[in-house]
């Protein structure tokens, strides 16, 4: 009886031990099977192509393709290890340099499909995804979409165009509506575009992340920086129930905020479109988009808010067989030419990045896309950022808005954050 | 230690001192018996020390003795595994084919798995990654991954006990050899395979049963302790992450970057705020949960199970949700229809026109959120030791209140000579134990303020901040990990608690010496 009692134990303490490998199992090189991830409005107006493709390449109809629901922003989560990851996936510009150079699992496309890719797609994303390694130029990735970026969504019962000028002015007509503007100044992404307006720069030197150049502590920052002093005390903003611009996150509050006119305006990206529709039902159209207003620093020189851009990429995964790495190139370049960007245009209106689909008459009349065309002009391309940056603008922001950066530690504030990003 | 070589106060000395007097010897000699204790075990490691060099040099000589007094066999089993066993006699193939068995095993881990490994032990890794064209495709330029640090420095670490675990089977397996050509030159007969079941599965049977189990907690459980020990002598984090890139060893790099270049004195405030946070938390509970427990105890108190549940009710619901909620309950927001639910039952309840930050967030003040930590756990924790000075209260004797009611003694005398020792008596240890277990608290902090108030980006640590809580925060909650910073850390937390569990290995051992109380 002991000895059976004995060798339960001695069996259960062996599975407890090895039970959390179970979990682990990886998944083998599945032969013919490509994985995709694409984020989940599209994966339906992909899935459509498929039979397409292969009629158009008879070689590779015997190959399964896969897809699965995975939103843009999560897939260098997802590929941390990159073998087990999938064959095809989607991200945003952001995250380049660390998927290719880092975890160095973005395929270089072959001369072939670089070909093809410069002559279809517009020359400023086709540029941003090229880069140099090794004294090699190459191609990284093939440009999906071009629409990642925000502006001013208003009511336009509520305000007319030259309401939408200036900063003041918008701040003005607010008041004389006794509504609110939406802003959300304590999330880096919005309030960067201050410091983008006045020249200020953030970014990664090299290709590896470990340089970073930023002139915040210069002449163009500290220009930003006043320009915050002016607009983000509680001063200007007001406090409790006078406070004009309101920081809550878009793509929550607008719609419900547009829903119950509490606010004049706010500022928002291309993808809450979908959510102010479904909010506002028929009366949708009341509601418009224009280029984010200008600001000043001393009531004379203006400038304009230089709102984060950029494109979503395909990226074939470099880790994987040979022969899978050759139909994903083929499958992800037939995603991202012209039949896939129209088809992901008419599921989800993603802006294409293909010169042909971006001249037809819809994509030139919608909108959403017409006002991103013009904010392009005032923006800045979104690439690889670290915590530091994230954090520290946020904090910047935070404490003049609780007002504990006045005007004599402001420079001091500012050298602060150089410091931090510098590293 | 006995209760000898223990240093206390003699109880004469104190007789009539006041009070205070009495615990500050007492406190000073619970910490001088520390002191002595540590003291013990570091003058015991020289002698350690010299009785593990013993051993190994008794080990060298046995196996040079069996080597020169071997017979023929026995010296071809220093090579060959098992060779003394199944060359003998027929009967103990058995036993020299597992042995030789192990011997095979070995060298094949060693030829695929370990010397590639260990090998690159010490350089961990030369190349990441290898970029070449492929020779099929024209223009397709294929990626390789060719060294990865972390799985050199995890199978070169698992090849190292591998190979202890080896020589503990060879050094058995030349005494096997030796001790069974002793019993044929004596003529004693041998084990036949029935004998050697049979002691495997009676005598031996420990060994039968628990050598797979002890194998796996040693490679699940051991080595990635060991790993983890080790990162900490390198540089892993966001910049040298496997498998694209390679880490290095950086000898105390990683210790100096924790405690002066990247996070300068912050440790020290951290593990100052971590004692404070631990000792205010155990104490408050403790003193709190006591009083309530007498409150309820009290003869002229009804429903007593009523209040009882009441405030059990609370350890029912899990610490998460209870935590959250309590954290989104005491939320600030400048805009007032948009501040937490607290803050709205001040003003709308009492007419005090009050918004204020509780948890000190949006004005980044840290002593509101360490208060409120404190107060929160407090009201989460009192119903536990509530309970336990609840059951200890029933069982004080009536008689001792009845007699120092007759000798004329007050509630405040009755509670300080009476109540109060008894509880402590008991409870002691259990308070010493809460103590160090709350220096590791990540629940309470985690999901009341995440590391409250931070002043400070990147990964350098908030006001309330313990040093778990920021180790978390460095190594999972971030966009660029710092592990072997982390590890650093790790190791810390690991002194520091270590350090007051010794207190409590020292305190239960005097309490156990203690006859009866009284």
């Amino acid at each position: 009886m002991k000895k059976l009692i004995a060798s339960l134990l001695a069996t259960t303490m062996v599975l407890t031990a090895v039970g959390g490998l179970v979990a682990c199992g990886g998944d083998e090189d599945n032969g013919k099977t490509i994985k995709i991830w694409a984020p989940a409005n599209s994966i339906n107006a992909y899935k459509a192509l498929v039979p397409g493709f292969k009629e158009a390449n008879p070689d590779y109809k015997d190959w399964t393709f896969k897809f699965e629901n995975k939103e843009e922003s999560l897939v260098q989560a997802g590929l941390a290890d990159p073998k087990a990851g999938a064959n095809i996936f989607f991200f945003p510009s952001d995250h380049l340099c660390n998927l290719a150079f880092k975890l160095k699992c973005l395929q270089p496309l072959t001369p072939e499909y670089e070909t093809l890719v410069k002559a279809r797609d517009g020359a400023d994303s086709v540029d941003f995804v090229t880069k140099t390694e090794g004294g090699k130029e190459s191609l990284y990735a093939f440009p999906a979409t071009d629409d990642n970026g925000y502006f001013l969504w208003y009511d336009s019962t509520l305000l007319d165009e030259s309401d939408l000028e200036t900063w003041d002015s918008l701040v003005d007509a607010a008041k004389r509506e006794k509504k609110t503007i939406l802003y959300n100044y304590k999330n880096t992404y919005y309030a960067a575009s201050f410091f983008f307006g006045t020249g200020t720069e953030f970014d990664y030197v090299d290709n590896q992340l470990k340089e970073y150049r930023t002139n915040v502590d210069g002449p163009e920052g500290q220009l930003g920086g006043a320009a915050y002093m002016r607009y983000f005390t509680p001063s200007y903003m007001g406090t409790g129930k006078d406070q004009v611009i309101l920081a809550s996150d878009p793509d929550s509050a607008l719609a419900e905020a547009f829903n119950n006119k509490t606010i004049v305006a706010g500022v928002g990206g291309t993808w809450v479109k979908q959510s102010v529709m479904n909010a506002l039902g028929d009366d949708y159209s009341r509601i418009k988009t224009a280029v984010l207003p200008k600001f000043t620093t001393n009531g004379e020189d203006e400038y304009y808010m230089e709102s984060f851009i950029g494109n979503k990429y395909c990226g074939v995964n470099s880790t994987k067989s040979e022969e899978q790495i050759v139909v994903s190139l083929a499958f992800a370049n037939y995603l991202t030419g012209e039949v896939g960007q129209q088809a992901r245009y008419n599921a989800t209106g993603a802006g294409p990045t293909n010169t042909t689909v971006k001249a037809t008459e819809t994509v030139q009349n919608d909108p959403i896309l017409a006002t991103y065309r013009a904010q392009k002009e005032h923006g800045y391309p979104q690439r690889d950022q670290g915590t530091a940056f994230w954090e520290g603008i946020n904090k910047f922001v935070e404490q003049i808005s609780l007002g504990t950066t006045t005007q004599t530690n402001l420079k001091a504030q500012l050298d602060k954050l150089a410091s931090s990003l510098r590293g | 230690m006995s209760k000898d070589q223990r240093s206390a106060t003699p109880t004469w000395k104190l007789y009539n001192r006041p009070w205070y007097v009495k615990l500050g010897n007492g406190i000073a000699d619970y910490f001088k018996n520390a002191g002595l204790m540590i003291w013990g075990v570091l003058k015991a490691i020289p002698f350690k020390l010299w009785a593990l060099l013993l051993a190994i040099a008794r080990c060298f000589q046995g196996l040079w003795f069996r080597f020169v007094k071997g017979d023929w066999r026995t010296k071809i089993s220093y090579l060959i595994m098992g060779f003394g066993c199944f060359s003998r006699s027929p009967k103990q193939i058995i036993k020299g084919l597992l042995l030789l068995a192990v011997e095979a095993l070995f060298i094949v881990f060693m030829i695929f798995i370990g010397w590639p490994n260990l090998y690159m032990m010490g350089s961990l890794g030369d190349i990441a990654v290898i970029k070449k064209e492929s020779p099929i495709v024209p223009g397709l330029i294929r990626t390789t991954y060719v060294d990865n640090s972390l799985t050199i420095l995890l199978f070169s670490v698992m090849t190292l006990m591998f190979m202890v675990f080896f020589v503990y089977m060879w050094i058995k397996n030349t005494k096997i050899a030796y001790d069974t050509q002793k019993l044929v030159e004596e003529g004693k007969p041998l084990s036949g395979p029935k004998q050697q079941l049979n002691y495997a599965l009676n005598d031996g049977y420990h060994v039968t049963v628990l050598t797979l189990p002890v194998l796996g907690v040693l490679v699940i459980s051991i080595l990635p302790l060991i790993v983890n020990i080790l990162v900490a002598f390198t540089n892993y984090d966001f910049f040298h992450a496997p498998p694209g890139e390679l880490f290095d060893w950086v000898g105390f790099g990683s210790f100096t970057n924790v405690f002066s270049k990247t996070y300068g004195s912050a440790i020290w405030s951290v593990l100052g705020w971590t004692i404070i946070w631990a000792v205010f938390a155990t104490f408050t509970n403790f003193f709190f949960g006591m009083f309530l427990a007498m409150i309820i105890n009290k003869k002229s108190i009804k429903l007593k199970a009523f209040w009882r549940t009441c405030f059990v009710i609370v350890i029912a619901v899990p610490d998460f949700i209870s935590l959250m909620m309590m954290s989104k309950f005491f939320s600030y927001n400048p805009v007032e229809d948009f501040t937490g639910a607290f803050n709205h039952m001040l003003q709308q309840w009492f007419g005090l026109n009050a918004n204020i930050d509780w948890f000190g967030t949006s004005t980044l003040n840290e002593w509101n959120a360490r208060i409120m930590v404190i107060v929160v756990n407090l009201w989460r924790g009192m119903p536990f030791t509530m309970l336990s000075t609840y059951g200890i209260l029933m069982n004080i004797p009536e008689e001792l209140y009845e007699s120092s009611r007759i000798d004329g003694a007050g509630p405040l005398r009755r509670f300080i000579s009476i109540t109060f020792p008894y509880i402590m008596f008991v409870m002691g240890p259990q308070l010493i134990t809460t103590f160090t277990g709350n220096i590791n608290n990540f629940n309470v902090i985690f999901f009341l303020t995440g590391g409250g108030p931070n002043y400070s980006i990147g990964n350098a640590p908030g006001k309330t901040d313990l040093l778990v809580t920021w180790l978390y925060k460095m190594t999972v909650n971030t966009s660029q990990p710092e592990y072997s910073n982390g590890a650093v850390l790790g190791l810390f937390t690991f002194i520091i608690s270590s350090f007051f569990a010794l207190i409590v290995f020292n305190s239960s051992k005097s309490v156990k010496q203690e006859d009866t109380f009284q």
